[in-house]
């Protein structure tokens, strides 16, 4: 094992360790995802029951549970939370400190930290919703497909990786950023299409919405699984995936090269 | 000398806020002010010294081990730890240090017990099996903790939380140790330990230790001191140095008669402790060679008498007192100034 890949593991041990400390809460809380979905789900189920419709923009009402359904397994892994939290508490509290006297990158602390937060949350909640229902759905399941989500979930960690660094670095000028980081996450699963899915919104403003990198924390790995979106359309997305996670990995890096310089642990 | 800490001319102010006026308003309507915690810091430590890094709160200690350390970036000046750049290698210099922040920013995992930790000390600094099983041993065994280290850390004792903390900071053997404040709120046995281990470290190791104290204990042991006042050092010497430096007067114990009222001592000396037959005081050097008081020993008015130097609280007592005198005296002519006076 190399010093880095043994440095991290080590980091993801403790992390999970610590996740698991108190077991009751972690048990708890991956049913409040589940409940994600549900509540989904049932907005649209009434949605469709008062409009006395079948389809709504082309997609009928099993096809939107499915797509949710996803949703809800996608969110415990693509959610930015935890990095701004540790970020921002940090910051503003000096645990930094603890961090960067570590011979390990921050960013990479960061991202093993919140991803050990989330393998409990991957294990109870979307492994089982996403194999269950491509059973009880009868999907046709392929290699290419499996590949394709999950090379967007991986798009998708690193991109919501990157957000949460870029919004968490603004603790840096603002010291507390708990309402902005809590504003933006909800407008980004609004324009992410987790509420609504993207081809609901008109056409211009859809298209333009699933170039943007918020579609690959909902809609783009969702519509790819669901078939949504035609096997085409997904890999032509792989690129534009591939190009926001490098421009945003740019903008974290040089944040943190600029802001890292105003960390200012005093008194603490 | 070869050194494992270089700072020269070291500069790092910060911004805060101040509100304006009271009240809820006050809270809307702030006033932003630069506070200059280092101000022109000039200071090394060689490879295999112990140096307490004393000065009262907010004399800028915590802010100059951060920026020895890598996680403060100086405004101006030169920081060279382990001869690297502090901020621009701080990967690489982590793997030459070790931290303990006192009881700030632990290292242990709070819901954890310590033993997780230094498992993850081992996964992270590349610890083979055997050495970190041999020094988990010697650690266990120097500082009491077999009954604790397996305890979750929240459920221990502050003292207990400390020494887990040092195995923490030292279990890679750093060549050099940083420490902000080991000893606060621990009780007198847990600081022995703790003393002792670092003395074990730097004699078996050859390790660097840098500590920030306000327990004057700390520092009986140090190979040297260097005080801060207001970001800048206004001491660098030894404990000796510092002693003679501060500590100009003497302690005189006295035991005599109790109809005898040795008043005149009373007047040129500060009292310590007076009873009736006793008499404790600090006084010049010069008075012990007054006749009167040799005329009193001789005449057999004293039973007994004994002096002393000074302890260290109160030669830090007295500095800080005397800092305190400084700033006043200096603020007053600030005031003098505004106000026209010459």
């Amino acid at each position: 094992m190399s010093s880095a890949s043994r440095k991290y593991s080590s980091l993801l041990v403790i992390g999970l360790k610590n996740e698991m400390a108190y077991r009751w809460d972690v048990l708890i809380s991956s049913f409040m995802w589940l409940l994600y979905s549900v509540i989904g789900i049932l907005v649209w189920v009434a949605v469709y029951s008062f409009s006395h419709t079948n389809s709504i923009m082309g997609l009928s009402l099993p096809t939107l549970i499915i797509y949710f359904i996803v949703i809800g397994a996608l969110t415990p892994m693509l959610n930015w939370s935890s990095i701004v939290d540790i970020m921002a508490d940090g910051i503003k509290g000096g645990s930094i400190s603890r961090m960067l006297i570590r011979p390990m990158s921050y960013f990479g602390q960061l991202v093993i930290i919140d991803f050990s937060g989330s393998i409990t949350n991957i294990l109870m909640v979307s492994v089982p919703l996403l194999v269950g229902m491509a059973i009880l759905t009868n999907m046709h399941v392929t290699l290419l497909l499996v590949s394709l989500f999950l090379l967007y979930i991986v798009i998708g960690y690193m991109i919501v990786s990157f957000m949460g660094f870029i919004v968490g670095s603004m603790a840096f000028y603002l010291t507390d950023v708990y309402g902005i980081a809590f504003s933006i996450n909800y407008g980004i699963m609004i324009i992410g299409g987790g509420i609504v899915p993207l081809t609901f919104f008109p056409n211009g403003i859809g298209h333009l919405l699933v170039m943007l990198p918020f579609a690959f924390l909902a809609f783009v790995p969702a519509a790819t699984y669901t078939g949504t979106i035609s096997l085409a359309t997904a890999v032509g997305l792989v690129p534009v995936g591939l190009a926001w996670t490098a421009i945003l990995g740019i903008v974290a890096y040089i944040l943190w090269k600029r802001m890292g310089k105003m960390i200012n642990v005093v008194g603490v | 000398m070869d050194y494992a800490i270089e700072v020269s001319n070291l500069h790092k102010s910060f911004m805060t806020y101040e509100p304006k006026g009271t009240g809820v308003i006050s809270s809307l309507r702030r006033t932003r002010k630069v506070k200059a915690a280092l101000r022109g810091i000039d200071m090394q430590v060689g490879k295999g010294e112990i140096v307490a890094l004393l000065g009262r709160n907010g004399s800028g200690k915590s802010t100059l081990i951060k920026a020895i350390a890598g996680i403060l970036y100086p405004d101006s000046g030169y920081v060279k730890t382990m001869g690297m750049d502090p901020w621009n290698q701080r990967k690489r210099l982590a793997m030459q240090i070790g931290v303990v922040f006192g009881n700030t920013h632990p290292q242990l995992y709070w819901d954890l017990p310590p033993i997780d930790t230094f498992d993850y000390i081992k996964g992270i600094y590349g610890i083979e099996d055997a050495d970190y099983n041999a020094r988990l041993r010697y650690f266990i065994r120097l500082l009491n903790l077999k009954k604790i280290y397996k305890r979750q850390t929240r459920q221990l004792s502050l003292g207990e939380r400390m020494k887990c903390e040092m195995v923490a900071a030292l279990l890679h053997l750093p060549p050099l140790v940083i420490m902000d404040e080991p000893t606060i709120g621990v009780d007198l046995p847990a600081r022995m330990n703790i003393r002792q281990v670092i003395l074990e470290m730097q004699r078996d190791y050859g390790m660097t230790f840098l500590i920030t104290t306000h327990v004057v204990d700390d520092i009986t042991n140090v190979d040297r001191v260097i005080m801060l006042d207001k970001g800048k050092v206004i001491f660098d010497g030894s404990q000796e140095k510092m002693r003679s430096m501060l500590a100009r007067d003497v302690i005189l114990e006295l035991r005599f008669g109790v109809d005898e009222n040795p008043s005149r001592l009373i007047r040129k000396g500060k009292i310590m402790k007076f009873e009736p037959g006793y008499l404790k005081a600090e006084i010049n050097p010069s008075v012990l060679k007054e006749k009167w008081l040799t005329n009193l020993i001789k005449n057999k008015k004293i039973i007994d008498y004994r002096i002393s130097e000074p302890n260290l609280s109160t030669v830090l007592e007295r500095f800080y007192s005397s800092t305190n005198k400084g700033r006043r005296k200096r603020g007053k002519n600030s005031q003098n100034k505004k106000d026209g006076y010459r």
